[in-house]
């Protein structure tokens, strides 16, 4: 996974850097949040690592314009905060689009963590994405089509991804559809006895 | 992350602290002499999170009361607060130099 580090302490971006490639994933480094931003907005990243305090644009700043930034895949935002963090601080945060928080000093084993998580929510993310490219939705009723063969294909996905069971049953216009087909064919359904 | 790997690191990070804290120090006493609290107050700040990786809690402590201070604009302290975090420096300076010579051998 490709992580863009935003950080304007050499010491934290060495920590950073040094877990992240250890452990397999590349990684591009800013200095600083308009950096950052130039090297998002160039090759966007699934994954940023950001502190808040920054020179140009801060943390906060820089996940806004991210979460702005048009067709772009979701990106997982961690920001780096110190321990004392206050609350209001950190729903603050919450509400600029942060995901995720580290605390400083750097802990690599949260480190890892955090990015467990992060990698587990883009899976989800892509997931979603998948299934909203995969299912062909009326945008008003919202009926699946029934295409010849269609319901299985998308039942077999929903459950491959998901685990979800279906069970069959039959809406109330198709119920009207079907049963003025079968009188047309001069079939005749008695009503069940009480 | 093996002995020898960890050593290099330890001995990398402590280079890079030594070599880049009197910049930001420097950096602090240019903010304060152009009165500019958001600098200064950043420059706290950066101050904080790099001596938090080594521990060093005196040093941290005082990046963060400037940090706190130069919130709402450049404190009347500021010169004094400056000297100070200069000063924990100093100690934890002499502190690093003795691990990375360990790193070293």
């Amino acid at each position: 996974m490709k992580i863009l580090i935003a950080e304007d302490d050499p010491v934290s971006v060495k920590v950073l850097q040094f877990t992240l490639e250890h452990y397999g994933h590349a990684v591009v480094v800013a200095a600083s949040g308009s950096e950052a931003w130039e090297k998002f907005d160039a090759e966007p990243v699934r994954v940023i690592v950001s502190d808040w305090m920054m020179p140009g644009l801060d943390g906060l700043q820089l996940c806004q314009k991210v979460r702005e930034r048009p067709k772009t895949e979701y990106t997982y935002f961690i920001l780096l905060t110190a321990i004392h963090t206050g609350r209001e601080n950190l729903r603050h945060a919450m509400n600029a689009g942060v995901d995720d928080f580290l605390t400083k000093p750097l802990d690599r084993e949260a480190i890892l963590m955090r990015l467990r998580v992060a990698e587990r929510i883009l899976e989800f993310t892509k997931q979603i994405r998948l299934l909203k490219e995969l299912i062909p939705i009326c945008m008003y009723c919202k009926k699946v089509r029934d295409d010849s063969d269609y319901w299985d294909q998308v039942e077999s996905y929903i459950h491959v991804h998901t685990g979800s069971n279906f069970s069959h049953g039959i809406c109330p216009t198709c119920f009207d559809q079907q049963m003025s087909n079968l009188s047309r064919a001069g079939v005749t359904i008695a009503p069940a006895a009480d | 992350m093996g002995a020898d790997q960890g050593g290099s690191l330890l001995g990398s990070l402590i280079e890079t602290f030594l070599e880049n804290t009197p910049q930001v120090i420097a950096a602090a006493r240019e903010a304060l002499a152009g009165r500019v609290s958001a600098e200064l107050e950043r420059a706290a700040h950066t101050l904080k999170g790099s001596s938090s990786n080594f521990g060093a809690e005196r040093m941290g402590a005082a990046c963060a009361e400037l940090e706190r201070a130069a919130h709402d604009g450049v404190p009347d302290g500021a010169a004094a607060m400056i000297a100070a975090i200069e000063s924990e420096f100093a100690s934890v300076r002499i502190a690093l130099e003795g691990e990375r010579s360990t790193c070293l051998v």
